[in-house]
């Protein structure tokens, strides 16, 4: 049986809890898609995407177009060294 | 001594116009280095000089006085004399000594750090990012150090009011850098985790030629943050990351990315074992207060899907579909979930049900017109900024010189360079 038919015979014996509305006919806003900053555009039907030119990226902050070692980290030495205040648990 | 004390007079006398000021920075230029020479000496001279007229003059002293290492008692006799300094200083006079303002400034930061007692920084580093900002769009290298100092003491709050400035003129892009994971972490700490995405997204996709630590720890920190957000993530970098940042970030990252996958699954039972056996992995990242949000959070993602399904449910259904342990449990995750405004719902004690309401936002309100009027006069002005920065960049020769660059390397076989104009300095107008 198609669940939303299911549901509307649990209704009629009294079970307590209600059908799917018809959301197409109730709805007359869609719920907002959350905007996921690291998806590709396309993939969002309500946003129109960026135009952004079909080249390589140019490296502006220093650098002479060849890249180095990938496994070397710049600014490695910076302060991070924060006691964890996220948990809340800890909150009163 | 007696160069010194002619020093303090010139000070004295010449810290009125600003022609005098000008005249007054060429002079203290020049005696930098027999300052810096005896710097016990100016003890004393210090008193001779007023913090507040005197701004210049006094700041040239005090930079000298303070340069060299210091240890704990000294810290604590400095800084109430860098804090008084940097709070009534006149901004207008510090701005024709900015290097030495922002040594100044670091070294306080430093003092209190080594006494252990960053909240006393807080307040005078504030004023002194203002005072140094040409505008609220500049970006100087002493917001990080306050930003830090903020999240040392706790002081959220007080970070987040630098936070409001858009930024558009930053000096080096460390300071970015910082910038904008300090702040997302700040964020964090507020519950501000839209905001905390904002920044954190600028940190990873911002132009870097080798891949950056701080990068990679906001990558992290994005992660989780939005697992608590929006309920998922997606692993794709946008097109405008840099190519570092695309190759290499997962790979530093992947026990993240894995919590993200197995978060993915909705079954918080599987996920809450994968947290437990990767559990140090994040506690050594002083991420696992974050990871627990993302525990919880799962909870809160499962019951707004049953909105969408449901128009009303009882607890006990709540409870058994989202793996609570009890119809109480989800009574408070309902609960808080209505008060945190992200579910629109009712509860009827009587017979326990839940029913799910419509958002009633009708955006006819004032307060919402006024929100909305807002947000477009700050998309206009940002669009103004971007065609200004757009053609600024179309007439930059380092700029040129690059995508010539690449245009000549992608079409050597149909054109010469005899084909390519002279491009001109600046366009005329």
């Amino acid at each position: 049986m198609h669940p939303r038919v299911h549901l509307h015979k649990q209704l009629e014996r009294g079970t307590g809890w209600t059908t799917v509305r018809e959301r197409e006919r109730a709805r007359e806003k869609m719920r907002p898609t959350p905007m996921d900053y690291f998806a590709e555009l396309e993939d969002q039907g309500t946003t129109v995407a960026m135009d952004v030119d079909d080249v390589d990226p140019l490296e502006i902050f220093g650098g002479e177009g060849v890249l180095s070692v990938d496994n070397k980290l710049a600014d490695a030495d910076f302060f991070n060294a924060f006691e964890d205040d996220f948990d809340d648990a800890d909150i009163n | 001594m007696g160069s010194i004390e002619n020093l303090v007079t010139q000070i004295q006398g010449l810290s009125g116009s600003i022609d005098d000021i000008a005249h007054l920075h060429n002079i203290l230029k020049v005696a930098d280095e027999s300052l810096h020479a005896e710097p016990s000496a100016l003890s004393s001279v210090l008193d001779q000089v007023d913090p507040a007229k005197h701004s210049l003059g006094y700041l040239y002293f005090l930079e000298a006085f303070t340069s060299g290492p210091v240890s704990k008692e000294q810290a604590l006799t400095l800084i109430p004399i860098l804090a008084r300094f940097i709070n009534c200083c006149d901004a207008q006079q510090i701005r024709f000594a900015p290097d030495k303002f922002v040594s100044v400034c670091k070294r306080f930061k430093d003092h209190v750090l080594l006494i252990e007692s960053p909240l006393r920084g807080v307040s005078p580093m504030r004023a002194a990012v203002r005072k140094l900002q040409t505008t609220s769009e500049h970006l100087t290298t002493l917001h990080p150090d306050f930003l830090l100092l903020c999240l040392l003491s706790k002081s959220y709050n007080i970070g987040l009011s630098v936070l409001e400035d858009d930024i558009f003129d930053v000096d080096q892009p460390r300071d970015l850098f910082l910038y904008c994971y300090y702040g997302g972490m700040i964020c964090i700490g507020q519950k501000r985790f839209r905001k905390a995405l904002e920044l954190l997204h600028n940190v990873v996709t911002a132009p870097m030629n080798t891949i950056n630590a701080i990068a990679v720890e906001a990558y992290k920190k994005y992660i989780l943050v939005s697992l608590i957000h929006y309920g998922q993530f997606s692993t794709s970098l946008p097109k405008y990351a840099s190519s570092a940042a695309q190759r290499n970030l997962k790979n530093f990252c992947q026990p993240y990315i894995e919590l993200a996958t197995t978060y993915s699954s909705g079954k918080i039972a599987e996920f809450k074992i994968y947290v437990d056996t990767n559990r140090e992995k994040y506690d050594n990242d002083k991420n696992l207060g974050l990871v627990k949000q993302v525990v919880s959070s799962m909870y809160k993602h499962n019951i707004q899907r049953l909105t969408q399904t449901y128009l009303t449910l009882s607890l006990q259904d709540i409870a058994n579909t989202v793996q609570l342990g009890s119809p109480k449990e989800a009574e408070m995750h309902v609960l808080q979930m209505i008060q945190d405004g992200e579910i629109f719902a009712t509860i009827n004690q009587k017979d326990g049900m839940v029913r799910f309401l419509e958002d009633p936002e009708q955006y006819k309100t004032c307060q919402m017109i006024e929100h909305i009027d807002s947000s477009i006069q700050r998309i206009m002005t940002l669009s103004r900024k971007l065609n200004a920065m757009d053609e600024l960049m179309s007439y930059d020769p380092l700029y040129l010189s690059k995508v010539l660059f690449t245009q000549v390397g992608r079409e050597r076989q149909r054109f010469d360079f005899d084909d390519f104009d002279t491009v001109p300095q600046k366009f005329p107008i």
